[in-house]
């Protein structure tokens, strides 16, 4: 399958885009793409709309934005980083490789089947605790709204591999992004 | 480029818009009335009449005289809604082979959509008539609430009618956009829109001309023929109180009954009282009954308040889903007739904490909304969109009888959205897709839209296919489902199949059919009528009561001269 196109790119805009840009940009998608303005083509309109229509109502929504803003920034990881181990650590090696084995079902159903995609990652970490399976982990709990459970699992990653500056960043990002919900739920009650 | 015209398929009335250049113009029919009642009748010599001809002779033939079939369209026999209907309406609905209600009127059945068509057919003719050329194409509109069959229905009788329905729009985006509000202003309107038949609220959100729908509610069962309704129910009762008759087992008494609400509540929008009149309604053997009563506008608001409040419900779920409060909306607009009594104004002004925009005609503005696309579709206008939204969540049956939501409601349209699934057994060789659209969590509450198989999946671990479903509605808020087994590979896209309407095959036989006798049966039906007029006014029999609210002026003064002996039953009319 083709490298999708993200929101920002659909509506030919950079991710800093301000709130007026992103309304403009989608006003001229729709004026250029609207199957009304094409009728000479309905198919290839429609397609476009359709994706225009996508990225705005995310794009348009500040908290949704938000949240598709970190979900760019904590893309699942797809493998594992190799571990060595010595003569005497067979034992560990072998539960390593079924752990490694798990995470790629993980993978493998993260866009099928979010719960079945959980299952494999909890029994993954399970098997054999890696920083990476408590981040997948902590991305899926966040594409589930889980966010309490999210914030665990990314800590639990910092604490596992301090020096991994993705993991600490992902943490800060996530933690204000968590406000930032929390105060919209708040709000909007 | 032939004209595109704009139709406001109405539940009760009907009515055809044009762009003439920068103009809206809204086309009379052939007795140059701005609107032609949604009403077809079969006439004993087997003629067809459509529009205020049907109308005018209802009383008189209910049995063969079908109106407010909007309400039926896409809709199932077993529908409670049909149900409860079956007992007030005089003519006869029957379950089709399908499922979905039929009329069957002159010894023989008729889908809605095809009596629909017939209506079509006559504002297809009138407007040829009054544009001097042939009209091929048009857009046409439907409630916002209306869901996939139904507009499905709606399409096929403009097939069946030979007009090329280009493009359905929501009646109260139409209303929006007839509104005349200066789209280049950021303005958010409610568009509140009571008509016949059918309820429909929307919020748009105007800017740089676009108009964009943000929610929509309503009720598809919802409008004027309730509040006839209760008005017929009161003067029934009162009826039974006095003579002890039940009037409800006699069609033509009903009819009249029918008539005689309508025209009461109609006057009551500007009088305080009006006096109803039905002589010989009822007959005994102790001689012949009259209907004699005086409504008061006090006691008709008290017998139509709850239908009046229960607008109110769908208005605030509107509010809630397009994330707005009443004080963040500019302007309130009233469309349809029902808007035009001062209850339905003062709830309306209650809930929006708003006097309501009074710069459209109720009766238009969903006809001039939808010339006005037409014109847009023409390419005639170019700096103005209409961005709607689908009205119900739409997704698939999953394990366990899940519903699994794909499209939610209220997402802007035309929108495709897919979602990946997954075999629950092991070498599991195909998956059933049974689409359905509600706001309900278990599938079996929410309404069926149609199921089909994807076959040939090689065999493998449960959980390992990959089956992407993908949700396409187009602008017309039309729906089309496919399937493609992502793991194999292999491309293999089906197209739903509905569960309910005409199937193709049945559109073009019924098509060859009405094209080729409407013509001779209307004109037949036309001719008929025309000498049974002539007969009447020359033996001045019936009375101005058998007169529909909607019949020429010029008739209603010559009969009301010639019939002084009536004037014991006139009514307070004007």
């Amino acid at each position: 399958m083709a490298q999708e196109l993200n929101f920002y790119e659909i509506l030919e805009l950079y991710p800093a885009a301000t709130q007026e840009e992103i309304d403009n940009a989608f006003r001229l998608m729709l004026y250029k793409y609207h199957p009304d303005h094409n009728p000479e083509r309905p198919d290839w309109a429609h397609e476009k709309t359709s994706r225009a229509v996508e990225a705005y109502k995310v794009l348009s929504h500040p908290l949704r934005r938000k949240i598709y803003n970190f979900m760019i920034f904590a893309v699942l990881k797809k493998n594992p980083a190799e571990r060595k181990f010595n003569v005497f650590q067979g034992g560990e090696k072998k539960k390593y490789e079924q752990a490694r084995r798990l995470f790629e079902e993980g993978v493998n159903n993260y866009d099928v089947n979010k719960g079945a995609a959980m299952g494999k990652f909890q029994q993954s970490y399970g098997t054999y605790k890696m920083s990476e399976t408590m981040y997948n982990l902590g991305v899926l709990y966040t594409a589930t709204n889980k966010l309490e459970e999210a914030l665990r699992a990314f800590m639990e990653a910092v604490k596992l591999d301090p020096d991994a500056v993705h993991y600490s960043r992902t943490l800060e990002k996530f933690r204000e992004l968590k406000i930032e919900i929390e105060r919209a739920k708040k709000s909007s009650v | 480029m032939s004209k595109i015209i704009g139709i406001d398929l109405g539940t009760t009335n009907s009515c055809m818009g044009i762009m003439e250049g920068e103009r809206l113009l809204v086309i009379p029919n052939d007795e140059n009335f701005r609107t032609t009642p949604s009403v077809v009748a079969f006439t004993k010599e087997g003629g067809l009449l459509v529009g205020n001809q049907a109308k005018r002779q209802q009383v008189m033939n209910p049995e063969n005289t079908v109106f407010s079939i909007k309400r039926f369209m896409g809709r199932k026999f077993s529908d409670k809604i049909v149900s409860g209907d079956i007992k007030s309406i005089p003519y006869k609905l029957v379950p089709a082979s399908n499922g979905d209600v039929w009329v069957e009127v002159a010894g023989r059945t008729y889908s809605p959509p095809e009596l629909s068509a017939m209506v079509l057919m006559k504002l297809k003719k009138d407007a040829e008539a009054y544009l001097r050329e042939p009209v091929e194409k048009a857009v046409v509109t439907v409630p916002a609430y209306f869901n996939d069959s139904q507009r499905q229905a709606t399409k096929d009788s403009g097939k069946i009618a030979g007009l090329d329905i280009v493009r359905i729009i929501n009646e109260p985006t139409a209303a929006a956009l007839a509104s005349g509000f200066d789209s280049k202003v950021r303005t958010r309107i409610v568009i509140y829109d009571l008509g016949g038949g059918t309820f429909d609220t929307s919020i748009l959100e105007l800017g740089q001309g676009i108009f964009k729908v943000l929610s929509t509610c309503g009720d598809t069962h919802l409008g004027g023929d309730d509040f006839d309704q209760a008005v017929i129910d009161y003067l029934v009762a009162e009826f039974y109180k006095a003579e002890g008759i039940d009037l409800r087992n006699d069609r033509v008494a009903l009819q009249r009954l029918k008539d005689g609400a309508e025209k009461a509540k109609i006057n009551l929008s500007t009088l305080d009282s009006v006096e109803i009149t039905l002589p010989f309604i009822a007959v005994t053997k102790d001689g012949p009954k009259h209907l004699k009563t005086v409504l008061t506008k006090t006691k008709l608001e008290e017998i139509t308040k709850d239908i009046a409040e229960s607008t109110a419900g769908p208005c605030q779920t509107a509010l809630a889903d397009a994330g707005l409060r009443a004080s963040d909306i500019d302007e309130v607009v009233l469309v349809g007739g029902q808007t035009k009594m001062p209850l339905v104004r003062s709830v309306v002004k209650r809930i929006f904490k708003k006097e309501p925009y009074a710069g459209i005609n109720p009766d238009e503005a969903v006809a001039s909304g939808a010339a006005k696309q037409a014109s847009v579709l023409k390419g005639d206008i170019r700096d103005i969109l209409l961005l709607d939204v689908t009205a119900f969540s739409l997704g698939i049956k999953t394990e366990g009888g899940i519903f699994s939501k794909i499209i939610e409601k209220n997402s802007s349209i035309p929108t495709r959205k897919s979602e990946t699934y997954t075999t629950t057994k092991d070498d599991q060789s195909f998956v059933r897709i049974e689409v359905f659209q509600g706001e309900k969590p278990m599938a079996a509450d929410n309404k069926p839209i149609g199921t089909f198989d994807l076959v040939g999946i090689p065999p493998a671990q449960k959980g390992t296919p990959k089956i992407q479903v993908l949700f396409d509605i187009d602008a017309n808020g039309i729906i089309k489902v496919s399937a493609k087994d992502l793991s194999s590979g292999k491309e293999q896209a089906i197209k739903i199949t509905p569960e309910s309407g005409l199937s193709n095959s049945d559109v073009d036989s019924k098509t060859k059919e009405l094209g080729n006798d409407f013509a001779s049966r209307l004109s037949k039906g036309e001719k008929l009528q025309a000498e049974q007029n002539y007969k009447e006014t020359e033996q001045a029999p019936g009375g101005e009561e058998n007169l529909p609210a909607s019949a020429p002026a010029p008739d209603r003064e010559k009969q009301g001269q010639k019939k002084s002996i009536f004037d014991l039953f006139k009514k307070k009319d004007n």
